[in-house]
């Protein structure tokens, strides 16, 4: 399957939280193709962010693989899967996704920076453009608007040019304009830029800029939508709740 | 709020630790030197009286109590009949003494490296000592030695050694062994006696008595008694109840053990001013990283006030808690104090180390206050934080004082500082203040000017400095803008260093520029070919038989034995000599400013520069001076010199000198060889002679200077080995503020680490930041430090002291590689801390 940017088979997180145990992640078997942007949503406490963690081999599951492309992540040290993040995956978070000592390029070359390596200039400048970023690149992090930020933060996982981008919620901080101007931007990374994304929300509304929506509840996937539109996805949801 | 107290402190538990560890280091010093000198106090107690055990009255000549441990004059033994003949005393006898060195037949020395060498006659009347093994000296030839020594030394009863005073050395065999109360020793001292015939040779008594041993009849008063004995005695000599004569000889035994107190105790507040800055910042940083639980507090309804007392309380309890643990450090330390004394010859009797409750209350006020000084700002800021703190988001930044102000208050803090430090330095004093405190009032005040106009320019600065590192990438810059990231704390963590460096670098110039000196002013005055002196310092004099003898070989031309000793002179204690003078000048070289010094009388003086100047005094003044045995004496300037330095600042004829000084030892021989004859052959001629004479070392000029310059340097290395405290400070401070730090960004680590930065990369940044912030302070207090070894050499040459200027930059290079070390060192643990950060908990949103 080689347009499978990344998969968990059989997947199982298990939390011990004194005496009781906590299956963040139950059994969870999913696919995420390359090219398309796939959105995760289910309640709070259903394991979203647990299941992104540890596709991003920032987490390790108890039992069950995941793979990155064909990489199983399970089979990797500590080194081995820092040195896959910083060329294979890109992040975006709900908040704290600058360093603040650093300005906007800064911030945007950083994982190639520490990796030692040249940013492609071109891509750069087309990411830059995409984004709207032009004339803030010297601006620090505290003099950006939080919408700005969340665009540094998308330009820094797209310049990168990764495998796979996961983003946590990252318009969950933003009013509804640079809410809908960010989830246009990462729309377009797909559609212009050849970009994979995997995004956590708990926005109908976000979800539908997705090509594909996965339902999580209680650590399971529990219903898929492809192309969805934000009622679909709200009838999806009464439907679960019920 | 007490149990909120609480919490917050077990919250914070490594960064306490940590503060508490500088208020523990600078409490330690202080409880040590304090520590240490009562232990040694009781230890002198114990001997001193029992030194009088058997006797009841001591008849003694009277003695300037300022100068009591010069040797007092002697009198007549027809005393003894006199007080023998006074109703109430049952015996009296007649003793003699004085210094006594003592060395192997083959002429290898015993004791004698600073604590003293004591002899004295063997008698009955009133002898304290014990014997321990043998028996009393019974003729000329034997003797008694302290157990202590002897078993230090490896002899034993039926052994013979050399005995030398002012005569030649005499063999003596060793007869028996003796103790003094309990004790076996004199703290290192070595203590002899012999029999009053070979003790009066010895001596140089002549037939005359230094003391006179009274015991009472059964139910007399020995102070009754004294006052009875007084009305015989001749005028000069004094009878004494023995138990007031012991407490008087141990008032000024303590007075000089008083200077070891106050050098350790001056560390204990240097190191304990230094921690100020670290426990300032580390309660700031807590504060800062609290200010939404405060709010809360606040929001809840605490007072300012509660939330003062809150902070000031964590801050009391770990000064308490820090404090006491001081007072088991200093005990640690006063240990250790003995140990190195001990290494060096100084055996110190055992005992218990005495734990006074001065010493506890001293340690515990100076940590609680330093520490609530310190907690003070900190605790203003956390009272001044709003309520609404509580619903704002991120964590405000600390309100900013404006520059201006900061600026102006640091500028006059330095401004003030500045002038204290020339005030003293240029000798100036008022009522109860010496120049000693306005220079370190001054150089405190200073440094604290310093600190508070460091964040003004840490920005620049530190971003200079952090050049060579942001270049190596994005690693090394993102370290460099961590380093300078909050002005202010990064002021703060560096000012501990700044004033280790600072320290530092001024004994380095102090160092430097005196052994620049000392080479150049013994070039310069260095007349003779050889200097023969005592080896070791203090304790070892020559014998005046030296001179005798080197005088009459045919290899020297010519030669003059100079006298040194302690005198009164308008109430300062100076070093006071005496020489051939005709022969003085021709062998040293010294520049007359006024009158002739080789052609003063018995009834002058020939003195220096300085003294007139102190004095105030010119040519044909009279000047009074107040000796230990003969009182005070009226001399007129008869010349006044050009200062040299280390030399004495005043010269008597030998006549005048006898007429005022029981002592008869040379302290430095100046030698001339004839012509014709090589420096190697003439040492060799020397060395035949002084070899009979143990503990005497034969110097050329260069020789000479590595004498002088090898005590100057025991000198500045003892500093420097405390100043490493200091530094210790600066480091924990360093440790303190990265591992806060670290702490406050966790969330950025955490994102470093999500995006790919390594372990091995997030240590690299925590290290350079730390190597920065070290360096940053060393570059500060290097710079101070330079200012304050440029005002001291300057005011001393003001002052017409030959110094010159010397600033040694490869050692300062060095101390600033010292600091960046430490910089290192201080960030293994942090940047262990940082790189082990669990990612995830790290980017956990709220
Ligand atoms: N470190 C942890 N220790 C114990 N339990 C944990 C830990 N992290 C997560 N959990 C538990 O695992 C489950 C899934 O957590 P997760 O954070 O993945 O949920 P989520 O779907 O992202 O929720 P939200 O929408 O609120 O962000 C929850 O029940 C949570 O309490
Ligand atoms: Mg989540």
């Amino acid at each position: 399957m080689p347009d499978i940017a990344a998969s968990t088979e059989r997947a199982t997180k298990i939390y011990m939280s004194g005496p009781a145990e906590v299956r963040a992640l139950d059994d969870v078997t999913v696919a995420f193709h390359k090219g398309r942007f796939s959105a995760i949503m289910g309640p709070s406490g259903s394991g979203k962010s647990t299941l992104l963690h540890c596709l991003a081999g920032l987490d390790s599951v108890t039992g069950g693989k995941v793979y990155l492309g064909e990489q199983d992540l399970g089979t990797l040290s500590d080194r081995e899967l820092t040195l896959l993040r910083r060329s294979r995956v890109g992040f975006i978070f709900q908040a704290f996704n600058l360093i603040p000592t650093l300005n906007a390029t800064e911030n945007i070359t950083l994982p190639t920076d520490i990796a030692g390596r040249r940013p492609d200039r071109t891509w750069f400048n087309r990411v830059i453009d995409v984004l709207g970023l032009g004339d803030r690149l010297t601006h620090r992090p505290s003099e950006l608007s939080g919408g700005q930020q969340q665009r540094v933060a998308v330009a820094r996982a797209l310049v990168a040019r990764p495998d796979i981008i996961f983003a946590d919620e990252p318009s969950g901080n933003l009013d509804s304009k640079s809410g809908a101007q960010l989830l246009g931007f990462l729309r377009r990374a797909v559609d212009d830029l050849g970009q994979t994304i995997v995004m956590v929300t708990h926005d109908p509304v976000a979800a539908a800029y997705a090509d594909r929506v996965v339902f999580l509840a209680d650590g399971r996937v529990v219903d898929e939508l492809e192309s969805p539109t934000s009622d679909a996805i709200l009838d999806r949801i009464k439907s679960l709740e019920t | 709020m007490w149990r909120a107290t609480w919490k917050g402190l077990l919250g914070h538990k490594l960064r306490l630790a940590l503060t508490a560890l500088a208020i523990f280091l600078g409490t330690s010093f202080v409880a040590g030197s304090y520590v240490f000198t009562d232990t040694l106090g009781g230890l002198f107690d114990n001997l001193f009286s029992s030194a009088f055990a058997g006797t009841d009255v001591l008849v003694q000549a009277t003695v300037d109590e300022d100068l009591s441990f010069v040797q007092r004059a002697r009198f007549d033994p027809e005393v003894v009949d006199a007080i023998q003949a006074v109703e109430g005393v049952e015996a009296a006898e007649g003793t003699v003494g004085g210094f006594a060195n003592l060395a192997t037949p083959d002429g290898e020395v015993l004791g004698g490296q600073g604590p003293p060498t004591i002899g004295s006659a063997w008698i009955e009347v009133g002898n304290p000592f014990e014997l321990r093994d043998g028996r009393p000296p019974a003729a000329d030839g034997e003797m008694v030695l302290d157990k202590a020594s002897a078993d230090r030394f490896g002899l034993t009863v039926g052994q013979e050694i050399l005995v030398i005073t002012l005569g030649r050395p005499e063999r003596f065999e060793i007869v028996g062994l003796i103790g003094l109360g309990s004790s076996d020793g004199f703290g290192g001292a070595t203590a002899i006696g012999v029999d009053p015939v070979a003790a009066d040779r010895i001596f140089g008594a002549d037939g005359q008595i230094d003391a006179v041993n009274v015991v009472a009849r059964d139910g007399v008063d020995p102070a009754l008694l004294a006052e009875q004995i007084q009305t015989v005695l001749p005028d000069g000599v004094r009878a004494l109840d023995a138990r007031l004569a012991a407490e008087e000889q141990l008032a000024g035994f303590k007075q000089a053990l008083g200077f070891i107190n106050t050098f350790l105790l001056v560390f204990g507040l240097v190191a304990l001013f230094a921690s100020t800055f670290l426990i300032q910042n580390t309660f700031q940083i807590i504060v800062t990283q609290r200010t939404r639980e405060l709010a809360m507090f606040r929001a809840i309804g605490a007072t300012r006030r509660q939330i003062m007392a809150m902070v000031l309380g964590e801050a009391t309890i770990v000064a308490i808690l820090a404090s006491a643990a001081g007072v088991g450090g200093g005990i640690g330390l006063a240990e250790a104090i003995r140990w190195a004394f001990e290494r060096f010859g100084g055996d110190i009797p055992s005992g218990d180390l005495v734990v006074a409750r001065r010493t506890v209350g001293a340690a515990l006020l100076t940590g609680l206050v330093v520490t609530l000084v310190s907690a003070l700002i900190p605790a203003l800021n956390a009272s001044r934080i709003l309520p609404v703190a509580a619903m704002r988001e991120a964590v405000s930044p600390p309100r900013r004082r404006s520059l201006r102000r900061r600026g102006f208050t640091g500028a006059i803090l330095a401004g003030i500082g500045v002038a204290l430090l020339f005030a003293g330095l240029r000798g100036f004093r008022t009522a109860g203040l010496s120049p000693v405190a306005f220079v370190g009032a001054g150089a405190g005040s200073l440094f604290v000017g310093i600190a508070v106009l460091t964040p003004l320019f840490t920005r620049p600065l530190g971003r200079t400095l952090g050049a060579p590192v942001a270049a190596m990438g994005t690693i090394g810059r993102l370290a460099r803008e961590n380093a300078v990231r909050s002005p202010r704390r990064t002021a703060a963590t560096s000012s501990s260093i700044m004033i280790g460096t600072a320290l530092a670098a001024l004994a380095l110039i102090l160092g430097s520029s005196l052994d620049t000196t000392t080479d150049a002013l013994i070039r310069d005055r260095f007349r003779s070919d050889l200097i023969v002196q005592p080896g070791g310092f203090g304790g070892a004099e020559l014998s005046p038989r030296v001179a005798v003898e080197l005088a009459e070989l045919p290899e020297v031309s010519a030669l003059v034995a100079i006298r040194r000793n302690a005198a009164e002179i308008d109430g300062d204690t100076e070093f006071v000599a005496s020489a051939d003078m005709a022969r003085l000048v021709e062998l040293v070289r010294f520049e007359n400013r006024q009158g002739r010094m080789d052609q003063i009388t018995d009834s002058q003086v020939a003195i220096s520069t300085d003294l007139a100047g102190d004095a105030d005094v010119g040519l044909g003044d009279p000047i009074v001076i107040t000796f230990g045995s003969s009182g005070d004496q009226s001399f007129t300037v008869g010349a006044v010199f050009e200062a040299d330095g280390p030399g004495s600042d005043l010269y008597m004829t030998p006549a005048a000198w006898e007429a005022n000084f029981v002592e008869r030892f040379d302290s430095s021989i100046f030698v001339n060889l004839a012509e014709g004859v090589g420096l190697e052959a003439g040492r060799e001629a020397l060395t035949a002679v002084t070899a009979k004479y143990p503990g005497t070392n034969v110097l050329d000029q260069n020789q000479f200077a590595e004498e002088a310059k090898s005590q100057i340097r025991q000198f500045i290395g003892l500093v420097f080995a405390l100043l490493a405290l200091t530094l210790l400070i600066g480091f924990v401070g360093i440790l303190n503020t990265l591992l806060l730090s670290i702490i406050e960004r966790t969330r950025e680590i955490g994102l470093l680490r999500a995006v790919g930065t390594t372990r091995r990369q997030l240590s690299r940044m925590v290290t350079w930041e730390a190597v920065i912030v070290a360096v940053f302070g060393a570059v500060l207090g290097l710079t101070l430090g330079v200012f304050f070894g440029w005002a001291v050499i300057t005011s001393l040459q003001a002052d017409d002291v030959e110094i010159l200027l010397s600033i040694p930059g490869t050692w300062l290079a060095a101390a600033v590689a010292v600091a960046a070390v430490s910089g290192v060192v201080a960030a293994v643990y942090p940047a262990r801390r940082a790189s082990r950060l669990n990612v995830l908990a790290a980017i956990a949103y709220e």
